[in-house]
């Protein structure tokens, strides 16, 4: 079995923390050299992640952008009319594969249209609206955790 | 490039000095706003002949604009600042040169002395100033207090810096940092542009007075000694004329107290690092109004963290500073902003 990427940078980083930073005589070289080795675990770590992260993120936007297509009404004119096009977009967009790359693509697509969508639920005053409005908050909770990075050591 | 820069150096210091000899040239790490090097200078005075004596020794520290920068910001304002300090209460390096256009050195630059004897410390470590942390965080508070109240110092600023109304300066704040996220911005944040439309619905007050505001008062970036003195505030890169209660919130910003967010930038607790405040400068704190700062400055870190990020990733400059700052830090001040939205990190010790 080949070595996992997350398992050679994390063995990188102790090289560079133990034996590479403290052989480098200039003070600015050696920070630098930590800081390159925090980079590399946090790169380890989101190898064994990222894909989970926004399979997850889109998932959840997802259901959001369907249930807000039940209130948003079909037929509509000006900006609802134009964020009811974009939901329906939204929900009918498909991850093409498990690429990084390509779950961004939906992923960053979804984070305009959930912008719009809170800002849309904000100026509305009623209940489903502010019953949006709190999933999404709950959401961005759930995404600011997900993406949680912790320094080496921590 | 050290010695490349060792050499144009001594070459742009002979026009004010003789016999201008640069040596001991290193990097000195930290933000990413300014390239920082410490070098020693000999030299003799311009019209002072061999006779005069010994030829004398300084260490200074040049300050240059990098290629690409996290924030734009330019070397004049930061100088004045400075300038404008010097030998009065808030503590300050000696400033001698400032090259606008860069000339020898190719970017903008300025020349200023290095405060010997001192460190800084990093937001970023637990307890950073140990048995120190008290006396360190009642003198930084009380020379923020001293910044915030000098009217005067403000003034001579202004001559040379623009100055808004008091009742436009929050959205002249949130405008340019809007417009910094609207043109950075890679991966499309819902948080932060959540807390510019809180920001926008509820605006502050006006300030009492327009204040010399710092723009970066936080840990790291002031130096101190072993007995806890403050010998220099320093990194005044974001110094611009406004609310005074930008520089607290921005020093109470969580970010900079790393793993106990009841000591701001690991020094005293809250509520008395505001009174401290309060009463140097003589402004008072009202609680919706820095509540309103506060997530401005977390609105304000990400958009600077999301320039890193664009920076590093469009390879306009690859120092792994600017990765760590768009992706770790980034990814805290999202978090710290959420807590802030959520109604989290309530102030204390506001009228």
């Amino acid at each position: 079995m080949s070595p996992e990427v997350g398992d050679i940078l994390r063995a990188v980083f102790l090289q560079m923390l133990t034996e590479v930073a403290p052989r480098m005589g200039e003070d600015y070289d050696a920070k630098q050299a930590s800081v390159l080795g925090a980079l590399m675990v946090f790169c380890a770590d989101e190898y064994e992640r990222a894909a989970e992260i926004r399979v997850r993120e889109n998932g959840a936007m997802r259901v959001i952008f369907k249930r807000a297509l039940r209130h948003i009404g079909a037929g509509g004119e000006g900006v609802a009319g134009d964020l009811r096009e974009e939901l329906e977009r939204a929900v009918e967009m498909v991850e093409g594969s498990l690429a990084i790359s390509e779950l961004n693509r939906v992923n960053y697509f979804y984070r305009r249209v959930l912008v719009c969508l809170q800002d849309f639920c904000e100026g509305e005053d009623a209940g489903w609206a502010r019953d949006l409005d709190r999933e999404i908050w709950l959401c961005l909770r759930l995404m600011a955790e997900g993406r949680v990075v912790r320094l080496p050591g921590m | 490039m050290l010695r490349e820069i060792s050499e144009k150096l001594a070459l742009y210091l002979s026009r004010h000095f003789q016999e201008a000899e640069v040596s001991a040239l290193e990097r000195v790490h930290g933000g990413a706003s300014r390239e920082t090097y410490r070098f020693r200078l000999r030299f003799r005075e311009k019209g002072e002949g061999v006779a005069g004596g010994a030829r004398r020794e300084r260490r200074l520290i040049l300050r240059r604009q990098p290629v690409g920068s996290l924030i734009e910001t330019e070397a004049r304002a930061e100088y004045a600042a400075y300038q404008i300090f010097q030998k009065s209460d808030v503590p300050v390096p000696e400033v001698l040169f400032l090259e606008e256009a860069g000339g020898i050195l190719e970017r903008p630059f300025f020349i200023m002395e290095e405060v010997s004897g001192c460190e800084s410390a990093s937001p970023f470590v637990s307890d950073p100033y140990g048995g120190a942390r008290e006396r360190i965080g009642r003198r930084f508070w009380e020379i923020l207090g001293k910044i915030s109240a000098d009217e005067a110092r403000a003034l001579r600023f202004a001559e040379r810096m623009p100055s808004p109304k008091r009742e436009e300066c929050w959205r002249r704040e949130l405008d340019y940092w809007e417009g910094v996220i609207d043109e950075d911005e890679v991966e499309p944040n819902p948080i932060v542009r959540a807390a510019i439309r809180r920001l926008r619905r509820e605006p502050p007050p006006p300030p009492e007075r327009i204040a010399l505001v710092h723009g970066d008062y936080r840990t790291g970036n002031f130096l101190f000694n072993a007995a806890g003195e403050i010998c220099a505030i320093l990194d005044w890169e974001m110094a611009h004329l406004g609310d005074p209660l930008e520089d607290v919130a921005w020093a109470l910003d969580a970010l900079w107290a790393f793993d106990d967010a009841a000591r701001p930038g690991g020094m005293i607790p809250t509520d008395e690092a505001l009174a401290i405040w309060r009463e140097v400068s003589g402004i008072g704190v009202k609680g919706g109004a820095l509540r309103w700062w506060r997530i401005f400055a977390a609105v304000k870190g990400v958009a600077i963290w999301t320039s890193s990020a664009k920076e590093f990733g469009e390879g306009a400059n690859r120092d792994p500073v600017l990765a760590l700052s768009g992706w770790y830090t980034l990814a805290r001040h999202n978090r710290i902003l959420l807590s802030l939205l959520d109604g989290g990190g309530e102030v204390s010790g506001v009228a």
